[in-house]
């Protein structure tokens, strides 16, 4: 009785050692990059506000400009969604974590938003005017919201993985905006520097697709060990 | 002869220019409110709110606004009625600027309505000097006419040039609320009451001539609620959305209810007085519940629109055509078309404002609400369109008018010896 007592203490210490050691030891590979532009970099158009003149008000010096296609200093593209397109198959669960997708200043913030299926997505109103969210997707159900008044939210779920869906606001003709639903954690947005990095991403082959809502989309298959990082680019250009 | 005839027909629809405002006024109503069935059943991509608000409140209202204004000036003022140029440069001028509208020029649309208020003002100017009788004097009320048109002159001009956010908003507040408030305010608390028989001066009953210290004092009274209506205003446009609301709901309130129009039960029993004196609730609930709830205020604005200034227009339009069309009697009668104009303009009133509970189908309650308000119109101008095209003679309209005038007195006669 005293050995099996023993031996289950020691077999279990050897287990949970084994588990601890394996969680500090395994580290997943971490791909970054960067998405450069070729060719001469577009001026973007300043927004034509119309006739709404409060909301070109709201910006008050800053007067935002048309973000299908924004060129960084550092001849990168900004708002492209780097993402594992093929190779992995784990089991993956989406984040607690909602994503944001606010309309303030007449303008949707970001203007690409990515987040898991399953994952929750909160529509915010943050302009005391009526904004709605009308998506146009092919694979999610397709939904129209109104929130007039400032400070509204609401909560939705995308089931179902989906590059590219298109959020408009309809009182507004020139708000909009690109949700995508991704079917793994394994993606990144460009920002301002146009650089993007995707961490704890498991050893494996991978296909790496950058989507561009101007430019298109450009693949790449990378090779990770667990612990590496791997560096790699894209270039996009207008098609 | 033909073209004597004609001549003829012209002169007395320009002398009566409700005839051709009022049936225009909820037709512009219907194209105002067309594009929420348009967008819920998917046949447009977008809307504009400005179009909605500027085709709602200028053509909309203001077609309803210059008829009666048109047509009772020259009487309140005993002078020559509109003649043919004026009305058709009125005519002109509003169908230019919904044709201006419709095509989102919207600053060319504010121009044509300035120009329609600088146009109505040399009509006035001109109606002052040829007064037939120089002891007739328009009511004190009417102060608030050039408020109104002051507040709109000067939005249109400051939405021309200004460049900061205070005076965007502040033009806006000028052209969309301040000229319909200080109207609604002014000729209503005036016109309402006398309608409802709940008119009421410190001495009495209406008075039969007002003496010149009593009217002295009752312009600076004027005066001063006309100007904390405006400041109201300008509050408003700093972001102080709460106490610009308190403000002038309490002007509201205090004109209401000084002159009889809102705490007063109508005395007058037909359907279009009870209507009227809804539309005085509906325009005082509505200024009250946004200074309590300021995030609402674009909602309870629709109380006041939908259920306020709707209802009013419907019901002195229906006094104006029937009183003007020979049968003030027909407005004692029970007419179908006329509760389907009450019953469906509450209903869209209801459907607006509970739209806002419903987020995922908020641009279908809004269809529902302007297929209501479209019915409501619709039975209005089926109610009121024969007797827009009937011309009594002058001798029975001046007959009519003077029965009219008399029943109200007594009614208020009666009140007073209660």
């Amino acid at each position: 009785m005293k050995t099996i007592k023993q031996i289950s203490i020691i077999g279990g210490f050897l287990i949970a050692t084994s588990l601890l050691s394996s969680s500090l030891l395994y580290a997943g590979a971490t791909v970054s990059g960067k998405v450069a532009f070729e060719g001469a970099a577009p001026t973007p158009a300043p927004i034509n506000f119309g006739a709404e003149r409060q909301c070109a008000l709201m910006h008050k010096d800053k007067m935002p400009v048309n973000e299908d296609l924004i060129v960084n200093p550092n001849q990168t593209v900004k708002y492209a969604l780097v993402y594992v397109k093929d190779g992995f198959t784990g089991d993956v669960s989406a984040p607690a974590a909602p994503v944001e997708v606010d309309q303030n200043g007449c303008m949707f913030t970001p203007h690409v938003a990515a987040a898991m299926a399953g994952q929750k997505v909160v529509f915010k109103n943050g302009d005391a005017l009526l904004h709605n969210i009308r998506t146009e997707s092919k694979l999610n159900k397709m939904f129209n919201i109104a929130q007039p008044i400032q400070g509204m939210s609401t909560q939705k779920v995308f089931q179902e993985p989906e590059l590219g869906i298109r959020l408009r606001c309809d009182v507004h003709f020139w708000m909009s905006a690109y949700l995508h639903v991704l079917k793994n954690q394994f993606f990144s947005v460009t920002g301002d520097d146009g650089t993007f990095t995707i961490k704890d991403v498991p050893a494996g082959i991978y296909t790496l697709e950058v989507w561009h809502e101007k430019l298109g989309t450009q693949t790449q298959t990378i090779t990770v060990a667990d612990g590496e990082t791997k560096t790699v680019d894209f270039t996009l250009k207008k098609q | 002869m033909i073209s004597t005839g004609r001549d003829s027909v012209l002169r007395l629809w320009a002398q009566e220019p409700y005839r051709f405002f009022f049936l225009l006024a909820p037709v512009s109503g219907m194209i105002g409110i067309g594009h929420w069935i348009f967008y819920a059943m998917g046949w447009i991509p977008h809307y504009s709110m400005i179009f909605h608000s500027s085709i709602q409140i200028h053509a909309y209202i203001g077609a309803f606004v210059f008829g009666f204004l048109l047509t009772a000036l020259p009487r309140f003022s005993s002078s020559p009625p509109c003649t043919r140029t004026e009305f058709f440069t009125f005519v002109f001028l509003m169908i230019s600027m919904i044709a201006a509208y419709g095509n989102m020029w919207f600053t060319a649309g504010r121009i044509c309505f300035a120009l329609m208020l600088l146009d109505f003002v040399f009509f006035a100017l001109r109606r002052f000097k040829q007064k037939r009788d120089s002891a007739v004097v328009p009511p004190v009320e009417f102060l608030w006419l050039p408020t109104g048109i002051l507040s709109a002159l000067t939005g249109v001009l400051l939405s021309l040039v200004a460049q900061s956010s205070v005076s965007v908003k502040l033009s806006k507040l000028l052209i969309e609320q301040a000229f319909l408030l200080s109207i609604v305010v002014g000729i209503g608390s005036f016109l309402g009451p006398r309608l409802m028989g709940t008119f009421k001066t410190a001495a009495g009953p209406i008075p039969e001539s007002p003496d010149v210290r009593n009217r002295r004092r009752a312009l600076w009274i004027h005066s001063g609620y006309a100007f904390l209506l405006l400041l109201s205003f300008l509050i408003e446009a700093f972001g102080r959305v709460r106490t610009a609301f308190f403000l002038r709901s309490a002007v509201v309130i205090i004109m209401y209810t000084r002159s009889g129009a809102l705490v007063r039960r109508p005395l007058a029993n037909e359907d279009y007085v009870w209507m009227l004196w809804m539309s005085f609730w509906m325009v005082t609930m509505g200024h009250a519940a946004i200074a309590f709830f300021p995030a609402f205020r674009t909602l309870f604005l629709h109380l006041v629109f939908l259920g306020g200034y709707s209802a009013m227009t419907f019901a002195v339009g229906t006094m104006v055509i029937f009183s003007h069309g020979g049968k003030p009697q027909a407005l004692r009668k029970r007419s179908w078309r006329f509760r389907g104009t009450f019953v469906f303009l509450i209903a869209a009133t209801v459907v607006r404002l509970i739209s806002v509970m419903f987020p995922f189908l908020y641009f279908q309650f809004l269809a529902a609400a302007s297929v209501l308000w479209f019915l409501s119109g619709l039975f209005w101008l089926l109610y009121v369109a024969p007797l827009v095209f009937s011309f009594p003679g002058q001798e029975n309209f001046e007959q009519c008018h003077d029965e009219a005038k008399q029943r109200i007195a007594n009614l208020s006669r009666d009140r007073h010896a209660l």
